[in-house]
């Protein structure tokens, strides 16, 4: 492990700082500190958190024990009960749940094979080589043939700022015909102390599995968050990319899932909203490196208050790639003239025995749509956040409900005097 | 207000970007790029139509249709900045691929800082779609026969819509391309 640090290292000096996407010239490399010891607090008593922070828990309806680790005041919140029994039960299976740092120790031989190799190798971008110095935190997967766990596994059973480390490595392993539904993050914004995230997600899903991430991000706005995500699918197996980047100042996130089986498939939901100060620039890539191969692309962004939310995306069908169809549907909602919506779509289509379609649309709630909500009772805020769920709903829809209620309620608050 | 008509043809050389900017308040262009690649050719278009104005009205229309081995790259860019109050912007392109080693690259781009806008693109590149496949067998025709049938008619709809004087003129480009 520490040769591979040590050559990322030397990848990530080599790499120049990426200029086709948002500024990042504001990344000052020797100011952050690449290692925290996870039980250092930012407030060092709930009374020193600002009382706006306190209001966002309050309105989302956030447990009073999570709200202490969101913060910052306590580093640590397990919830034991649930966690341990659940721990029991994928233990019989023969399934493998625990930090990443641990699965080094314990489980060398999986991580030498599966750790950056195939999936993100640390050559891939200077934010994934910079990660692959000095990664730490995370968690390590592994579901054996066959089995399918029915509950989602959450990094929330051991939320403890190990696992919400700035360079976290996420690797799962689905092997053949297993199922597993991975969740990550919360939607309660989450003050850290770092100024760069940068995760990486390697996910493997092997021969007829199925695998779903789902991951809700809400960084406070002082964050640069910077990751790579990628999934191998092999032979009809199915990847779920479902994320939603509510927090952080500048996001650049474009989940990959690289279908290199046959008939394999893919389906991206995303949704990306960029308020006052904030740059998002995400999106998603899919290869499609065999026959019979299918994915689909739904994304939904908001930019109000002068953010900007930018869709950057690439379809790719390579040589011999027979039968591969693919869609794309991005929509954005400019709520504004000072904030910015763009779409750069890629679509590279190297095999005539392709179907590719792409659509997207930029819009604004309509003067009309208000208006009727309002005849109807309803203040201008609410009606605003009820257009705005809506308009979310395909990709919320399929978020674990206790997700998609804080997040409805979190875009109420976000949306109360963003109309104008 | 009269509608502007251009038509950009897709060619061999490094694609020189064509600009269309719409600086009167209520213009309104129809710009249509078109390329057709047989067998060894690579040819590409590159376009950008930005509304500088308030009610300004585009709307892009690419088709291209490639043979053999033939290989097509359209880019094509919408772009309405703030100021472009009420305008009006869409984008589709169609690329289809008829022959057994055509390749393509498309690259639809919107731009949007103005919320009082409606902007729009939609792009299908790859074979003929399962539907028209269907219709056309549905009525007696066998899959190859509704494919070259596609692919001869595919630029008739943009042409219909061109003055014949000016259909001569591009088609003449567009198969000496």
């Amino acid at each position: 492990m520490l040769k591979k640090r040590l050559r990322a290292l030397e990848i990530f000096e080599s790499k120049p700082l990426p200029t086709w996407g948002p500024d990042l010239s504001g990344l000052n490399f020797d100011d952050i500190t690449f290692y925290i010891d996870p039980t250092e607090k930012r407030f060092q008593s709930w009374d020193e958190v600002p009382a706006d922070v306190k209001q966002v828990y309050e309105r989302i309806g956030v447990p009073e024990a999570e709200r202490k680790f969101l913060a910052g005041v306590v580093a640590q919140y397990e919830s034991e009960g649930l966690y341990n029994s659940l721990k029991d039960k994928w233990a019989k299976l023969g399934v493998i749940f625990c930090s990443m740092d641990e699965a080094v120790q314990k489980y060398p031989d999986m991580v030498k094979e599966y750790f950056m190799t195939r999936c993100v190798p640390a050559g891939d971008n200077k934010f994934a080589a910079l990660h692959g110095a000095v990664w730490s935190g995370g968690a390590f997967l592994y579901v054996p043939p066959s089995v399918k766990l029915e509950e989602p596994v959450q990094t929330y059973f051991f939320m403890n700022a190990e696992t919400y480390g700035q360079f976290e490595h996420t690797l799962i392993i689905i092997d053949k015909g297993a199922k597993c539904h991975y969740i990550e993050g919360c939607t309660a914004p989450k003050y850290g102390r770092h100024s760069l995230h940068s995760a990486v997600v390697e996910v493997f899903v092997k021969e007829g599995g199925q695998g779903r991430y789902t991951t809700i991000q809400n960084w406070s706005t002082d964050v640069y968050n910077l990751n790579t995500k990628r999934a191998l699918v092999e032979k009809d197996g199915q990847m779920e990319w479902v994320g939603g980047s509510l927090g952080s100042g500048v996001t650049m996130l474009y989940p990959c899932s690289m279908l290199i089986g046959q008939g394999a498939r893919a389906d991206h939901l995303n949704i990306a909203i960029a308020g006052p100060g904030q740059h998002k620039d995400t999106g998603a890539k899919v290869i499609h490196g065999a026959p019979g191969t299918s994915s689909s692309i739904i994304s939904k962004s908001i930019a109000f208050g002068g953010g900007i939310s930018s869709y950057r995306g690439l379809t790719r069908i390579t040589k011999g790639a027979k039968g591969a169809k693919t869609k794309t549907q991005c929509d954005a909602l400019l709520m504004d003239n000072q904030s910015k919506a763009n779409t750069w779509p890629h679509m590279y289509v190297y095999e005539p025995d392709a179907q590719v379609g792409h659509e997207a649309t930029t819009s604004r709630i309509e003067a009309e749509q208000l208006f009727y909500l309002r005849s109807r009772g309803l203040t201008e805020a609410e009606a605003v956040a009820m257009i705005v769920n809506g308009f979310l709903e395909p990709v919320v829809k399929e978020l674990p409900l206790e997700y998609a209620v804080e997040l409805n309620r979190l875009i109420g608050l976000e949306m109360e005097g963003s109309v104008g | 207000m009269k509608t502007d008509i251009r038509v950009v043809i897709a060619r061999n050389d490094e694609a020189v970007e064509q600009v269309f900017e719409l600086t009167e308040p209520g213009a309104e262009l129809k710009l249509y790029v078109l390329g057709r690649a047989e067998a060894g050719q690579k040819l590409s278009a590159k376009t950008r139509v930005i509304h500088r104005s308030p009610d300004t009205k585009s709307q892009t229309i690419v088709r291209g249709l490639a043979l053999g081995n033939g290989h097509l790259s359209f880019s094509g860019a919408v772009e309405l900045p703030t100021g472009a109050k009420g305008a009006d912007g869409r984008f589709r392109a169609d690329v289809l691929l008829a022959g057994p080693d055509a390749t393509a690259e498309a690259f639809p781009i919107l731009e949007v800082g103005e919320n009082t806008v409606s902007a729009a693109h939609a792009a299908a590149i790859g074979r003929v779609s399962d539907k028209q496949l269907f219709y056309l067998r549905s009525r007696g025709l066998t899959e190859k026969e509704a494919a070259e049938l596609i692919a001869q008619g595919f630029f008739q709809p943009v042409l219909s819509e061109l003055s014949e004087k000016n259909v001569k003129m591009i088609t003449k480009e567009l198969y000496e391309a």
